[in-house]
């Protein structure tokens, strides 16, 4: 029998979850009474009452939006959905486990409290609810085909760019993020605006660190989102796009570079600063061509970044000279 | 973006920068609406006085191959794709100019002729 693969089990499982679930909160809040408990307090005793079809609601958005937002995350960078890299597997089994998890919550909070003046245990519940979610996630997980390794680092040095003694060159890049995935990442602020700004119009004003979660998410987007790549005669710098975080290599600590190619969820698990095998620290921000520079020391970086060609023969120039001359 | 100069030959540096940027366009690696590096930085980082930077791409945007903006730096223009066809051409020109002993000056009279008429 082969094993459905990566992109089957992290589409057709949420969606089956989804779909069940709310045909059973459906079905389920037609029976229940009124006016049921939706929301427990810290202390386990029921503090938020409301009408069942809210649960119906529930299951629905979160239930659509999971499977969406995974959904699309997997559809946009997986390269074969028959073999998978680890991360993609995962994406797939918490996709899986997250709805499960959704649906069983609206069930379990829905079945629980037909019977009117029923008091159910919300510690059962949850415990029940993350147990079926986890069981799906890991069922999820050994449903998809086997993982494969990351592409690994570029084995050759590039060609040096042909420099006359007296003549000088600089390359400058840009590293960004797609357009996609700004739209997404800006959308996803925008929600956690709405979400924080909402926790504190109904919470007061004592609620307001909330409003600093999207501040922080603000900082981050305009530090990682972009990276500017400079390689002159003194070697090369690498800064984001507040300045911070940044790498200088010198050209005489540099062994060797090569243009090579990033998938960003199999080869670093992602996307911003992020440290994959080989010893390489990537600067990830979309998948693609991209320049990596082993230093001497055997540490290597890696940055996602057009005309990584050039900009690899010139810098392998440069610390053929710096080698060569070491001032 | 890559920019090279050679303070050894004749021609003055701001015209070997434009020149650099100009073969830029055509090779694709700058596309209308990219930003150049600021001035200060290039001229650092080419060890160049920061004038020189400044007159290339004041030379550049007279040829309409960019556009200054105050604060955001030097962007390519639309006018700033250069084809590659267009590349290929000039380089059969020169070749055949330098087959038939026709000197460099000659050549550039004869285009500008050309493309004022």
């Amino acid at each position: 029998m082969t094993r459905p693969s990566t992109l089957t089990v992290g589409l057709a499982v949420p969606i089956a979850f989804t779909v069940l679930g709310v045909a059973a909160t459906a079905v389920l809040a037609s029976r229940a009474p009124a006016e049921i408990a939706l929301h427990w307090g810290a202390d386990g005793r029921p503090d938020g009452f409301g009408a069942p079809a809210l649960l119906v609601v529930l299951v629905a958005v979160l239930g659509v939006g999971l499977s969406a937002l995974f959904g699309a995350l997997l559809v946009a960078t997986v390269r074969d959905p028959w073999s998978p890299s680890i991360w993609h597997k995962i994406l797939a089994a918490a996709s899986s486990g997250a709805t499960a998890l959704v649906a069983t919550i609206g069930v379990w909070t829905l079945a629980s409290q037909l019977e009117p003046g029923a008091d159910p245990s919300i510690a059962v519940g949850m415990g029940s609810s993350f147990a079926a979610g986890a069981v799906v996630g890991v069922v999820s997980w050994f449903l998809q085909p086997r993982a494969v390794r990351a592409t690994g680092s570029a084995t050759s040095s590039a060609a040096p760019l042909e420099l006359r003694p007296d003549e000088r060159a600089v390359w400058v890049g840009v590293a960004r993020a797609a357009t996609p995935t700004v739209a997404v990442l800006t959308l996803a602020l925008l929600i956690v605006l709405g979400l924080c700004a909402g926790i504190v119009a109904f919470s007061g004003p004592a609620a307001w660190p909330f409003l600093l979660v999207p501040l922080l998410i603000a900082i981050l987007m305009a530090a990682f989102a972009r990276f500017t790549v400079r390689i002159d005669e003194s070697g090369v710098v690498v800064r984001g796009g507040l300045g911070l975080p940044s790498w200088t290599i010198r050209a005489v600590d540099v062994a060797s570079t090569a243009a090579t190619r990033v998938e960003a969820l199999s080869d670093f698990g992602g996307w911003g600063v992020r440290f994959g095998t080989g010893r390489r620290t990537g600067v990830v921000t979309r998948s693609g061509e991209a320049l990596e520079i082993r230093r001497r020391s055997g540490r290597a970086l890696v940055v996602t970044i057009d005309d990584a060609e050039t900009a690899a023969a010139l810098l392998v120039a440069y610390a053929a000279r710096a080698g060569a001359d070491p001032s | 973006m890559l920019t090279r100069i050679d303070p050894s030959s004749p021609q003055p540096l701001f015209e070997q920068l434009a020149a650099s940027v100009r073969g830029e366009l055509a090779r694709g690696a700058l596309r209308p609406g990219d930003r150049l590096p600021a001035a200060r930085e290039l001229a650092a980082s080419l060890d160049i006085n920061l004038h020189t930077v400044l007159k290339a791409y004041q030379l550049l945007r007279d040829e309409g191959l960019l556009e200054m903006r105050r604060g955001r730096g030097a962007i390519v223009t639309a006018e700033g794709r250069i084809d590659p066809e267009l590349v290929r051409g000039v380089r059969e020109l020169v070749a055949s100019a330098r087959r038939l002993g026709v000197a460099p000056a000659t050549l550039v009279a004869l285009v500008r002729e050309e493309s004022q008429s």
